[in-house]
C-alpha cells in the first residue's frame, strides 16, 4: 500500500533552474526507503518537501492518499531527525522530548508515560534532566530520535542523521535504527549519501542524480541488477570496474551488439601473475599492479590496464607481488551497457557471438 | 616579552583602567558625605573621618523626592515594556521572515540611530504640545518606545539561531508565537538582559527628555530633581548634589551587579551546537 506519493513534483529556488523536475515517487507503507545520491542530487529537498518545510513548485504530494497542499509540517503526522540534531539548547532532554507532545495537547500523565517508555527504548533514562550541551554526540542523536519516536508518527523522516558521528558509533546506531524500524513498523524515509547506510538499512533504495531517479529497487537488486552506469558506479565499494567494450575484443565472449561498456565488480574479479589460458568463459585483461592494500580479511588491488584502471577485491591471503598481472572475470559476472549508459539485459536482448 | 614583565604590565594597565572608572564614583561618594566646607578645602582630602550622613536626608527633603522616584519607576518600566512589545517582533521579523521592502525598512530603522535627540526634540516637543501631552507620562515614554539599536542587536542574535531549530519546532507543531517565546527568546536571554539593562540605565538617568517635556514637577523624574539640588539655598551645594546622585545611580549599580554575568555572555554567545 502506498504511504507517500509524489506526483510530477518540481522544485525551483527563486528564478534558478529547477533542482527537481517531473519527479514521480511512491513510498510503500512500512518500508524503510532510503533516498541515496551524491550531494546536490536533491534528496534532502525531496525529504523536506515531504515534511512540508519546503514548498513544491509544481505537482502534488500525498500522504495516506490525502493531498498535503497547505498542510502545516506539524499536522502531517510525521517526525524528522536532523543532521545536526536540532535540539532546543535551553531545554532539558525531557523538555526537548516533551515539547512536541505539549503542542499536541497531550495530557500530562500520558506524556510522562510516553517519555518513560521512549527514554527506556533509547537508553536515556539517566539523562532526562541534563541539558543537551552536557551530552555527547551519540547521546544527542538518541535524544533527537526519542523526540521523534515519542510523537508516534506514521512516518519518520531522517536527514543524514549519522553523518556527524564517528564510524564506530555510526555502525552501532545503524543497527539500533534497524531494530527500531522493526519494532515500530512505521514508514521510514532516510536521506544519505553513504551507500553502506543505504544498503544495510533500506528495504527500498531510491538512487538519485541531478534531481532524477536513476533506480528505485531493493538493495540486493540495486547491487545485482544496476539499471545503468550511474547505479553500477554508485553502489558497491570499491565501485564496479567499467571499461570500454574494446576490452573484450579477442576474448571469444558472447556480448550484446549494442554494448558500449563492460562492467565487472571488483569482488567478482580474480587477479593472477600468470595469464590463464583463454577458454571463452573468462575475460582476461593484462595490466600492471599499481597499489595493494592488505586489510587482513581482504586485499584491494589497483591495476593499470590499457583500457583504464581496475580494482580487484581478493579474499585470498596470498599477496600478489607488484609487477605485471592479469585480471580475470567470469562471463556470467559481466555487465554490458549501451551507448545511453543503460544496462543491457542479457536475457531480454538478442545477443550475438563475436 | 618575558613572562614577569608581561604580567606586571597587565597589572599596571588593569589598575589604570580601574582608577579611571572607580575614582569618579569614589569622589562622588566622598563629596556626598563631606560638609560644604570640606568640599572647598585645599588640598582636597581623600578620606573623611566623620561622614555627614544627613546630606542624604537633606537631599531627599530638598526636592519632591518620593513623587519623582515614583515617576522615574513608572517611566523606566513603561519604556522597558514598550520596547519589549515593539523590539522583539520587529527583530524576529527582520531576522526570520521574508517580506517586501524588508531591506529598505531595516535600513531606515538603522538610519534613525544616527539622528541625535537634540536635532529632533523641537519638532517632537511641538507635536506633543499640539496633542496636549506635555507634562504627561506619555510624553516621557513614547519617544523611547522603541530602539533601533535593540532591534539591530536582537536581530543579530535571532539570526544566529540555526534554521533547523525553527524547523524542528514547526514539526513539533509549535505556532509562530511559541517558536518566539519558547525557542528564540530563551536562546537570546543574555542579549535581552543586556538590552534591558542598557535601556534601564539610559532611561533612568535621562535628563534631557524629561526636562524638555515637562514644565512642572508632576511627572518629572529623579535626574531633573537631582539637578534642582544645585540651586538649593543660593550657592551650589555639592554635598547635597552628590548625595542625590549617589541615590540616583544606586539602582543602576545594583542592576549591573545582578546581571553582569549575562552581559558578558551576551557578547561571547555563539550558539549551542
Amino acid at each position: 500500500m502506498e504511504k507517500i506519493v509524489l506526483k510530477d513534483v518540481a522544485k525551483a529556488y527563486g528564478k534558478n533552474k529547477p533542482v527537481i523536475e517531473h519527479l514521480d515517487l511512491t513510498i510503500q507503507k512500512g518500508s524503510f526507503t532510503v533516498l541515496l545520491g551524491p550531494s546536490g542530487c536533491g534528496k534532502s529537498t525531496i525529504l523536506r518537501m515531504i515534511a512540508g518545510l519546503e514548498k513544491e513548485t509544481a505537482g502534488e504530494i500525498q500522504i495516506d492518499g490525502k493531498s498535503m497542499k497547505g498542510v502545516d509540517p506539524g499536522d502531517r503526522q510525521i517526525a524528522m531527525v536532523f543532521q545536526n540534531y536540532a535540539l532546543y539548547p535551553t531545554m532539558t532532554v525531557r523538555g526537548n522530548i516533551e515539547f512536541g507532545l505539549k503542542n499536541m495537547k497531550i495530557e500530562k500523565s500520558e506524556r510522562q508515560k510516553r517519555i518513560a517508555e521512549v527514554a527506556k527504548m533509547v537508553n536515556l533514562e539517566e539523562y532526562l534532566d541534563r541539558m543537551p550541551s552536557q551530552l555527547s554526540g551519540g547521546q544527542r542523536q538518541r535524544v533527537a530520535l526519542a523526540r521523534a519516536i515519542v510523537k508516534k508518527p506514521s512516518v519518520f523522516l531522517m536527514d543524514e542523521p549519522l553523518s556527524n558521528l564517528d564510524s564506530k558509533l555510526r555502525a552501532q546506531i545503524r543497527t539500533d535504527l534497524i531494530e527500531l524500524y522493526r519494532k515500530l513498523g512505521s514508514t521510514f524515509v532516510y536521506v544519505t549519501h553513504d551507500q553502506v547506510e543505504a544498503m544495510s538499512m533500506g528495504t527500498d533504495i531510491v538512487l538519485l542524480e541531478n534531481g532524477q531517479i536513476r533506480q528505485h529497487d531493493a538493495p540486493i537488486d540495486l547491487y545485482n541488477l544496476p539499471a545503468n552506469l550511474f547505479s553500477a558506479r554508485f553502489i558497491g565499494s570499491p565501485p564496479m570496474n567499467i571499461l570500454p567494450i574494446q576490452a573484450t575484443n579477442g576474448s571469444n565472449l558472447t556480448r550484446p551488439m549494442a554494448a558500449a561498456h563492460v562492467g565487472m565488480r571488483p569482488e567478482a574479479c580474480m587477479i593472477s601473475v600468470k595469464r590463464p589460458a583463454a577458454n571463452g568463459r573468462m575475460l582476461h585483461i593484462d595490466g600492471e599492479l599499481v597499489t595493494r592494500e592488505a586489510l587482513g580479511d581482504q586485499t584491494l588491488y589497483k591495476v593499470q590496464t590499457p583500457y583504464g584502471q581496475m580494482q580487484v577485491k581478493s579474499f585470498s591471503s596470498q599477496l600478489i607481488p607488484y609487477g605485471p598481472v592479469t585480471v580475470s572475470a567470469e562471463a556470467a559476472n559481466l555487465y554490458f551497457f549501451d551507448e545511453g549508459e543503460q544496462r543491457i539485459d542479457m536475457q531480454a536482448r538478442s545477443v550475438s557471438a563475436l | 616579552m618575558p613572562k614577569p614583565i608581561r604580567s606586571t604590565a597587565r597589572w599596571i594597565v588593569s589598575i589604570a583602567i580601574l582608577l579611571v572608572f572607580f575614582v569618579p564614583v569614589y569622589w562622588m561618594f566622598l563629596t556626598a558625605i563631606k560638609t560644604l566646607g570640606q568640599c572647598y578645602q585645599t588640598p582636597p582630602s581623600f578620606w573623611v573621618s566623620s561622614p555627614v550622613w544627613e546630606n542624604f536626608v537633606n537631599a531627599i527633603n530638598a526636592i519632591p523626592f518620593w513623587s519623582m522616584l515614583k515617576n522615574s519607576i513608572i517611566v523606566t518600566l513603561g519604556v522597558l515594556l514598550c520596547q519589549c512589545i515593539t523590539v522583539i517582533p520587529a527583530a524576529y521579523a527582520f531576522a526570520r521572515l521574508r517580506f517586501k521592502g524588508q531591506n529598505v525598512l531595516f535600513g531606515i530603522t538603522l538610519a534613525t540611530m544616527m539622528i541625535p535627540a537634540q536635532l529632533i526634540f523641537l519638532p517632537v516637543f511641538l507635536m506633543f504640545s499640539n496633542m496636549g501631552l506635555i507634562n504627561s507620562y506619555a510624553s516621557l515614554i513614547l519617544p523611547h518606545a522603541t530602539s533601533a539599536f535593540a532591534i539591530f542587536m536582537l536581530r543579530q542574535t535571532f539570526k544566529q539561531v540555526p534554521e533547523e531549530l525553527i524547523e524542528a519546532a514547526r514539526l513539533d507543531k509549535a505556532s509562530q508565537w511559541k517558536i518566539i517565546t519558547r525557542v528564540m527568546l530563551p536562546i537570546a536571554r543574555p542579549t535581552l538582559v543586556t538590552l534591558a539593562l542598557l535601556t534601564l540605565i539610559t532611561t533612568w538617568s535621562d535628563y534631557f527628555w524629561p526636562f524638555v517635556m515637562t514644565t512642572n514637577n508632576d511627572v518629572r523624574t529623579l535626574p531633573v530633581g537631582i539637578s534642582m539640588l544645585r540651586i538649593v539655598d543660593g550657592g551650589v551645594q555639592y554635598p547635597l548634589l552628590m548625595a542625590g546622585n549617589m541615590i540616583l545611580v544606586l539602582p543602576v549599580l545594583i542592576a549591573f551587579f545582578v546581571a553582569h554575568k549575562h552581559i558578558i555572555k551576551a557578547f561571547t554567545y555563539m550558539g549551542d551546537k
